[in-house]
């Protein structure tokens, strides 16, 4: 538990710097995105709805979203030295500071579009833009969502860094992207991201429940994969 | 230069060029096996100035020059930091001035952004010329292109000198990958951090794209604007040459002191 603290504790000062950075600068992309889907949104001014169009556009996921979000996470991610892995294997806790780790990581990102949606609610001072009731529990099924698919992937990409280097882990990350890319472009089906609004209505309901499949799949196999990770770990 | 040719003998530096190589013949690839059944109905629409990756606004065409400065740091500029990490900078700086190490560095990093864009550019157009029938464009046949004055920088020279034109849109993204690569120099100069370094162009670019999506008239970004077909308005070509100047100067100036603050601890 120890090194699990110390490893989480040590951070250098451009790491600190490094790490506010990239929450101000996806705080301003989403914001950006947030005033982009302004134009697009005529009839409807429901505020999470906006949100939503904004953060979960597949285009903008696709082209600068998500690899942004790679490049970002894996900045922030400290990978654990040869030492520290060998602590952590021993004390059976490298998944465990794996995951604790990529949460935390996805937790910023997740805070980092709210803040967006905060400033925009204040600074626009527009009445036209309301937070209708009816739709704040399907806005968190949204909002769960997101943030399981954000989470899966900084875990996947966490996983791969302790084993490899960060510069595979952002290969293995643009790798799966155009992956996702092909898949969207040519299938419309996504695997590691969350469309949100951008489902077709028919299909809503199926695709919703299947995106919730999918991500708790991906996060048991993830979780299972932890006893394999320790045993490469013992190698590393 | 012997010593630098020896350098570069190690294959990290050569990672970038060979996955965008690995884009541009997928792309001519591709391309030419979905005409080949065509070309004895229109040949005029399957030439290599209407097929070529910078013209053809495809997916292929987004997906390389949104990568590239990305693949332009996984080059020569690594050198640098290779050099702090390895702890090589303190033996070159006690046999050579340390003006002129800073010196070669920056022509090696530029170098080689350049010639990591320059090359597969060139690859790409090559193998279409060898396979496609060499009929220069026309205005009134080749209509459905997207060369327009307004996302096409000196877009008229499409169709009365094309070859020249190919020449100055190989040139324009070369020239920015030089800069990619010397920005990702002076952030190692500053940081030391080998990722970091490597990421923080594609990062700048990526910020810069979206931003430029919202606020065109402020600011651009050079990999959309290097495409010949671009899928964003071009800002004035006088105001994109001096705000790279400018850019180069003050990354050239950063270098200088990033890399003298390091020596100097």
């Amino acid at each position: 538990m120890l090194i699990n603290k110390f490893i989480a504790r040590k951070k250098t000062s451009i790491q600190r710097i490094a790490g506010l950075l990239i929450f101000m600068t996806w705080t301003v992309l989403c914001l950006l995105g947030i005033l982009s889907a302004t134009s697009h949104l005529k009839s409807e001014h429901n505020l999470f709805e906006l949100f939503f169009t904004a953060i979960q556009n597949p285009r903008n996921q696709l082209q600068y979203g998500i690899p942004l979000m790679i490049v970002m996470a894996l900045i922030m991610f400290i990978k654990p030295t040869a030492h520290e892995i060998y602590s952590l294997v021993n004390n059976k806790s490298l998944g465990k500071f794996i995951w604790r780790y990529s949460f935390k990581i996805a937790l910023l990102f997740l805070w980092g579009s709210m803040t967006a949606l905060l400033i925009f609610y204040v600074l626009i001072q527009d009445h036209d833009y309301v937070i209708k009731q009816s739709t704040i529990i399907f806005s968190l099924i949204l909002l769960v969502l997101y943030f399981l698919s954000i989470f899966t992937l900084v875990l996947l990409l966490n996983f791969i860094t302790v084993l490899f280097s960060k510069l595979i882990g952002l290969t293995f990350g643009f790798i799966l992207l155009f992956f996702e890319n092909f898949l969207f472009t040519n299938l419309h089906v996504t695997l590691f991201f969350s469309r949100g609004l951008w489902i077709d209505p028919k299909s809503y309901n199926s695709l919703l429940i299947f995106n919730f499949l999918i991500f708790s799949v991906y996060l048991y196999c993830i979780y299972h994969s932890n006893k394999l990770i320790e045993k490469v770990g013992i190698k590393l | 230069m012997n010593f630098w040719m020896h350098r570069f003998k190690l294959k990290q530096y050569f990672i970038g060029i060979t996955i965008a190589i690995a884009i541009v013949i997928f792309h001519a690839g591709s391309t030419i096996l979905n005409i080949w059944s065509f070309f004895d109905q229109s040949p005029f629409l399957f030439t290599p100035f209407t097929k070529w990756i910078s013209i053809d606004s495809g997916p292929i065409t987004l997906l390389l020059f949104l990568s590239l400065p990305l693949l332009c740091c996984l080059s020569g500029s690594q050198i640098y930091i290779d050099d702090i990490e390895s702890g090589f900078v303190w033996h070159v700086v006690q046999k050579r001035p340390l003006k002129k190490y800073i010196l070669s560095i920056e022509v090696i990093s530029f170098l080689s952004g350049f010639i990591t864009v320059f090359i597969p550019l060139l690859i790409d157009f090559v193998i279409l010329w060898f396979f496609l029938p060499y009929l220069l464009p026309n205005l009134v046949v080749n209509e459905n292109l997207t060369v327009l004055n307004a996302t096409t920088f000196f877009a008229n020279t499409y169709y009365t000198k094309p070859v020249l034109f190919v020449i100055f849109y190989i040139l324009l993204p070369s020239f920015f990958g030089g800069m990619y690569a010397l920005f990702s120099t002076m952030i190692a100069s500053f940081t030391g951090k080998k990722f970091l370094s490597v990421t923080a162009s594609f990062l700048v670019i990526s910020v810069l794209s979206v931003i430029s999506g919202i606020l065109p008239d402020i600011f651009y970004a050079p990999n959309l604007i290097s495409i010949a077909s671009s899928p964003v308005y071009l800002p004035n070509f006088l105001r994109v040459i001096s705000s790279y100047l400018i850019t180069m100067l003050f990354i050239s100036i950063a270098i200088i002191f990033g890399v003298r603050r390091h020596v100097n601890q």
